[in-house]
Parts: structure tokens; C-alpha cells; sequence
């Protein structure tokens, strides 16, 4: 029996292939207009209006988590029978395993027969993991997904526009649509290589699903001579259902950051589609890569919490620095800020400032301030802390030192000259209002007054 | 066990180096409130959280302060006493992350009995112990929620609490983060950004004009004040001036 929410993937697809591998489009609805509608005309007296019962956050939070530690406690079988499924049911599907980039753009490289030209989607597994390398060996990598929007400005501001998880109504976007099933015939195949990362992927018979806001992935999957489909080893489900869930749950707690992402293009986008690429004449391919690339890594230790995230993003809706982070060379989020650090990609793990919101936001309770600081605990276990970190991680010590001599110590904080050194040493700029020693302490005056 | 300390009335303050070193009026003002409503208050020995101290790497030295602290504060829960902190950020650091951080049975002990005092104050409202005679404060507030106490995960309580004063007006509710976060915004190599963050909070202060700024945090506080040029106020102060105590 079908499941509820599929259609039967069309038997049309690749050339010359007997059976396609079903690929799955959601994409989620604009309902909550339509829901208000509804609420109104049911206030107005129409009782035959439906409206929808509010999806509790609570639920679905408790499901997503249910499916994502079982892929994760089972992931070792998934991943052998998802190679055995596809092997057996789709045979002209190319599986490839890599464990880590090089070896996947080793593979590209190899199959890739010329073609120079490469379009990927917006997923972390491709413009985060893949994009630099396949850069370096020397393709055109154009991130199609940023050019479906044409906005003028940005409409989105700032997440202070946006609703808190806590504060939104589910209704609203939960419900999701399948744009496509499977893929459409080749019938304007053009010369360039499509490398797409897949949200979820099912171990049970191999569905493959995307969640799209606009039409990249349609396109790329009508168009591109080689399709790849990259599948992060943390996108390995149990099931179609599963998978399924996965998907809409990208589409429901992604929804803000997709939103927040929507502006005017920077002048170097180049769009595929503009180059008037010629079309091809060659059977198209179907490929797909199992990336492992640290994720099996996660789960020997203290971060195996990382494997259960989505990737929808969520954290980095409320994050007050996401702002001066547009011009890094991955895509920023608290969660990638952590994996940048914790891969040795990158040297900082300061400049979170640990407001907690993205662990409010995360739809599977991931504990990124605590991880943000074992990281910290780990690194400066190694390394020591810095300089200025020597000092100012002795806070009390500090307020001891001034508190006996508040008055004095209150003036001299106020001279410029003092604060010039201050800073040499600290580290603290002299431009910081520092509070006021106070003689009598709290605790002073508590026993004074017990 | 926690209910029942509630209304058992005896509380440890756990006040923290801000309340302590820098802003004593707050940890005075809480002991006044509780006082005029009957409840016993104990201070215990105590050092620095050491939430400042593992955000800077001293890594050490902060567990030694956890667990001289929950040592201390265990010892308060165990002889009936609830914790109260008036800072949200040592607050957050005693309820959230001590337990996660020592995973000790005694950590979890006063994670579970832990409050920050606006949220007691509230529970005691709940079973009718707190005293409402309260005199009337003519006057309009600007609350800035800190992400330390959105952190707790309790609720508005501090807004809830200064509803129950009798002309309190409140303006405006901010919710988004300062930018200071204990020392990161004194950081030569933050302080830019810190700034940045804050200026949204600038102009909401800005375009929500009030009589008084009122905030839990002491790095909100600062940051604030250095912004704006207006003093902010922990919000146990309001409380203390309607009791007229």
C-alpha cells in the first residue's frame, strides 16, 4: 500500500535506463496564508472553513529526535544496506564510497569526461565540503541556488523580524507539497555537471529526497549530463517515512534561515543557465557519492551529538553574529563555526558568545554552547590559553585587587594613559566603560547586616 | 522538593563577582525584598561562578570554583535552603551547566532547587506567601530580557514580577542579545562587534523612550549605560522601592 504523501515515481527518467532511482522534490507550501483565510471565514460564521489543528513544536522536536538517533545507532547497517539496495535495484546508478573529500573529487574528476562546468545546490555536504576542493581542481563551480532569486533588496533585515522558535505558529509551514517524483526525460540535456547534496536518502530502498524552495534541483535534474548525488553519511535513514520526516522537518525549522538568506546577488554570481551551455548528446549518468568526510569520527566521542543535526540551520536565525560572518568561505552557522574549529579548518572558537540561542532554536536540542566550550576545554587543554585569556580568566582575583582600593582604583581607571597600558596587557580596549570598584562588597555588607 | 522549598522560605544567595564586587545595591535589594516577606536568608561561602573563567580557558580553575561552589551551595540545599541568584548569566551557570559540567549528584541537587530571585519571588506569589502591599511607581520601563535568562528556560518572571507593582507602565520587552557577554565585549579583539550587536538594542531603547531601563544582567547593564548614557537598574530594585524598605 502507498504510503500517505507519495505519488508513484513516473517510469520516465534517464536515458535508457529500465528503472529510475526515485528522487523526491518537497517542497513546503505557502499554507499559512491560506490558514488565515481559513480562521477568518470561521470567525465570520462560515463554519464549513477548515482549519488546520497547530502542529505542537514539542512533537514533532521528540519525533525528528527519535529518527535521527536511530539512524545514528544504526548506522553501519544502513549504509551497507543502502549499497546493497542500490546495487541491486538501480544497477546503472554508480555508487561510490569516499571517505573523505579528496577521494570524492578524485571520483568526480574522473568521471567527469571534460565537462568543466559544475552546479551544486546549497546543501553544507557541496557549498560547504566540496565546493573549495572542486575549485582547486580547477572546475566552474556556479551555486545555482543563489541565482533563483532576483530580489532587489533584502526583505528579511534581520533576524529580529523573525518569530523565535518558541513564538511560531507550526501551522504555518508545516505542510509540504512533492514538486516532482523522480526524474523528468532528458529532453535539453546540456553539457555541465550537476552535484547535488541530498537531505535525506532511505537505507530501506533508496529514495532520495531533496527539499527545494525554488527550482535549482528540478533543473539540474532535467538538465545536467552527469548528476551526482552527494549523500552525507548523517543523511541515511531508516526508511521512506523517515526520510520523508527528515526532509519536511529541513523545510519546517529551515524555513527563517532560507528567508534571512534572500537578497540581492553579489556581482560575481554567474548562472549557468546564461551560459548557453550546448547541449549534449551522450547518455546521461546517474551517480552517487557516500561521503563519510569526519562523520563516522563524530560518533567515538563527546560530539556524536553533531551526526543527529539536519542541517536546517536553524541555529543561526537568532545568532547576533551571523551578520559579520557574510565573507567567510563556508556557510555560517554556529553548528559549521564548530565543525570549521573542530576539523582544524579554522583557529578560533572565540567569538561565540554563548547567548545560548541557538540551542532554543535547534529542533533536536543540540547542545552547541556546551560543545562550543568542550571544544574550548579540549583545545586550551593542548595549547594553553592565550596571553590575555591568562588574566582575564581570573575575574575575581581581578575585582579583589581593585575592590580594596575602589576610590583609587576608580580614578586610575579613568585615565587614558593608564588604560593604553591596560590594554597592552589585558588585552581590554581602552574605549570600554569597566565598572565601579565598590569598598563595601556585597558579602561585606551582608555580614554587617546578618 | 523543590515546591516544598519554596514555601519553607529559606534561601542561600549565591550572589556572583558582579553583584558582589560592582553592583551590591541588587544583592541588597534582594535581601530587603525577601526579608519583608518573611524569608530567611543565608549567604553562603561562595566563589566566582566560573562561567567567565572557562570562557576564557581557565579550564582549572573554573572546576575548582564548581565545585567549591556546589560544595557550599549543596551543603545550604541539604539544610532546606533554596538558591537564589540575581545575576542570570551565574544563574544559568548553576542551573544549567553545573550538573553538565560535573555530572555529580550534588550539582543536579542544586541545579533543581536553584532560582533566580525573580522567578522565587513569582513561585511564591503562586501559593500566596509574597506580600503585595505595594506602593504605587508612576513610572514607564524599558525591559531588556538577557539570553542568560531566556537561557533558564522559566519565562518572563522578571516582567511578571514587575507587573505586580502597582503604576508600573512597560514600555517595551527587548529579547535580542547586548552584545557584551561577561568580558568579550572589554575585548580589544570583540569590541567592534560588541558594539555592533548592541546597536539594535540602542535603537530600541531609542524609539521606545522609558523612565527607567531595567535589566538582570550586569553585562547588559554596561553595556546599556555606555551606549545609551541611561542607568539601568536590576529589577529586585524596583520591587525593594515599591516596598519602601
Amino acid at each position: 500500500m502507498p504510503q500517505p504523501g507519495y505519488r508513484t515515481p513516473p517510469t520516465n527518467g534517464l536515458k535508457g535506463m529500465d528503472k529510475d532511482l526515485p528522487i523526491l522534490i518537497l517542497e513546503p507550501e505557502l499554507t499559512e496564508k491560506r490558514d488565515s483565510s481559513a480562521r477568518k471565514l470561521l470567525e465570520g460564521g462560515q463554519k464549513t472553513a477548515h482549519t488546520p489543528e497547530t502542529v505542537s513544536i514539542d512533537d514533532t522536536k521528540r519525533q525528528i529526535r527519535t529518527v535521527r538517533e536511530y539512524a545514528r545507532n544504526n548506522l553501519d547497517l544502513f549504509v551497507a544496506k543502502l549499497k546493497t539496495n542500490l546495487k541491486q535495484k538501480y544497477p546503472h546508478v554508480k555508487v561510490k564510497s569516499a571517505r573523505d573529500n579528496t577521494e570524492a573529487i578524485e571520483y568526480i574528476s574522473g568521471i567527469s569526461d571534460g565537462l568543466n562546468f559544475v552546479s551544486i545546490n546549497n546543501s553544507g555536504i557541496v557549498a560547504q565540503e566540496l565546493r573549495p576542493e572542486l575549485t582547486a581542481a580547477g572546475f566552474t563551480v556556479v551555486n545555482s541556488y543563489l541565482n533563483e532569486f532576483d530580489a532587489r533588496e533584502r526583505s528579511i533585515l534581520d533576524y529580529w523580524d523573525l518569530p523565535r522558535l518558541s513564538d511560531r505558529n507550526l501551522v504555518g509551514t508545516f505542510k509540504v507539497s512533492i514538486k516532482t517524483a523522480g526524474l523528468d526525460p532528458a529532453r535539453d540535456t546540456k553539457k555541465y555537471l550537476a552535484v547535488l547534496g541530498v537531505n535525506a536518502i532511505s537505507a530501506e530502498d533508496g529514495t532520495v529526497f531533496f527539499l527545494e524552495h525554488f527550482s535549482n534541483i528540478h533543473n539540474d535534474l532535467r538538465q545536467a549530463e552527469k548528476v551526482i548525488l552527494a549523500v552525507g553519511l548523517d543523511k541515511i535513514v531508516r526508511d521512506r517515512q523517515d526520510a520523508t520526516f527528515q526532509t519536511k522537518c529541513m523545510g519546517i525549522f529551515g524555513m527563517e534561515s532560507a528567508l534571512l538568506g534572500i537578497g540581492p546577488k553579489s556581482g560575481e554570481t554567474l548562472s549557468l543557465y546564461e551560459l548557453g551551455l550546448p547541449p549534449s548528446d551522450r547518455t546521461r549518468e546517474l551517480h552517487v557519492i557516500i561521503l563519510d568526510n569526519g562523520r563516522s569520527n563524530l560518533l567515538q566521542g563527546k560530539y556524536e551529538d553533531l551526526f543527529l543535526c539536519i542541517g536546517c540551520r536553524a541555529c543561526n536565525q537568532h545568532c547576533p553574529i551571523q551578520h559579520s560572518f557574510t565573507n567567510v568561505d563556508y556557510i555560517w552557522t554556529p553548528r559549521n563555526y564548530l565543525n570549521q574549529f573542530l576539523y582544524g579548518r579554522s583557529h578560533s572558537i572565540d567569538v561565540c558568545l554563548h547567548c545560548e540561542a541557538c540551542r532554543l532554536e535547534c529542533p533536536l536540542d543540540i547542545d552547541l554552547p556546551h560543545l562550543m566550550w568542550q571544544l574550548k576545554m579540549d583545545y586550551v587543554y593542548k595549547r594553553g590559553p592565550s596571553f590575555y585569556h591568562r588574566i582575564l580568566g581570573r575575574p575575581e582575583l581581578l575585582a579583589r585587587l581593585g575592590t580594596p582600593f575602589a576610590p583609587l582604583a576608580n580614578r586610575l581607571m579613568g585615565n587614558g594613559l593608564i588604560r593604553g597600558f591596560m590594554e597592552i596587557i589585558t588585552g581590554i580596549d581602552r574605549k570600554s566603560t569597566l565598572p565601579k570598584f565598590h569598598y563595601q562588597t556585597f558579602r561585606k555588607w551582608f555580614r554587617q547586616n546578618a | 522538593m523543590p515546591e516544598n522549598l519554596i514555601g519553607d522560605k529559606k534561601v542561600a544567595i549565591y550572589t556572583g563577582c558582579f553583584n558582589n564586587y560592582y553592583y551590591p545595591e541588587a544583592g541588597q535589594a534582594a535581601v530587603k525584598v525577601l526579608r519583608k516577606n518573611r524569608v530567611q536568608v543565608i549567604v553562603p561561602d561562595q566563589v566566582c561562578c566560573g562561567l567567565p573563567m572557562i570562557a576564557k580557558g581557565n579550564t582549572k580553575g573554573a572546576y575548582k570554583n564548581l565545585e567549591y561552589n556546589v560544595n557550599m551551595l549543596g551543603q545550604a540545599v541539604a539544610d532546606g535552603y533554596a538558591v537564589i541568584t540575581t545575576c542570570s548569566s551565574c544563574g544559568l551557570m548553576i542551573k544549567r551547566n553545573y550538573p553538565l559540567l560535573l555530572h555529580s549528584e550534588q550539582s543536579s541537587l542544586v541545579a533543581e532547587n536553584h532560582y533566580h530571585i525573580t522567578e522565587y519571588l513569582m513561585k511564591l506569589n503562586e501559593i500566596g506567601q509574597l506580600d503585595t502591599n505595594l506602593q504605587s511607581i508612576s513610572q514607564t520601563v524599558f525591559y531588556h530580557t538577557p539570553c542568560h535568562l531566556t537561557a533558564q528556560q522559566t519565562g518572563d518572571v522578571s516582567v511578571e514580577m514587575l507587573k505586580l507593582v502597582p503604576g508600573i507602565t512597560i514600555n517595551q520587552i527587548g529579547r535580542e542579545c547586548c552584545g557584551m557577554a561577561g568580558a568579550y565585549g572589554y575585548e580589544k579583539a570583540n569590541y567592534t562587534l560588541s558594539r555592533e550587536i548592541a546597536g539594535k538594542l540602542y535603537s530600541e531603547i531609542e524609539e521606545n523612550p522609558a523612565d527607567r531601563i531595567v535589566t538582570d544582567c550586569g553585562g547588559c547593564k554596561l553595556q546599556i549605560e555606555s551606549g545609551t548614557g541611561q542607568k539601568a537598574v536590576h529589577p529586585i530594585i524596583l520591587l525593594k522601592e515599591s516596598y519602601g524598605v
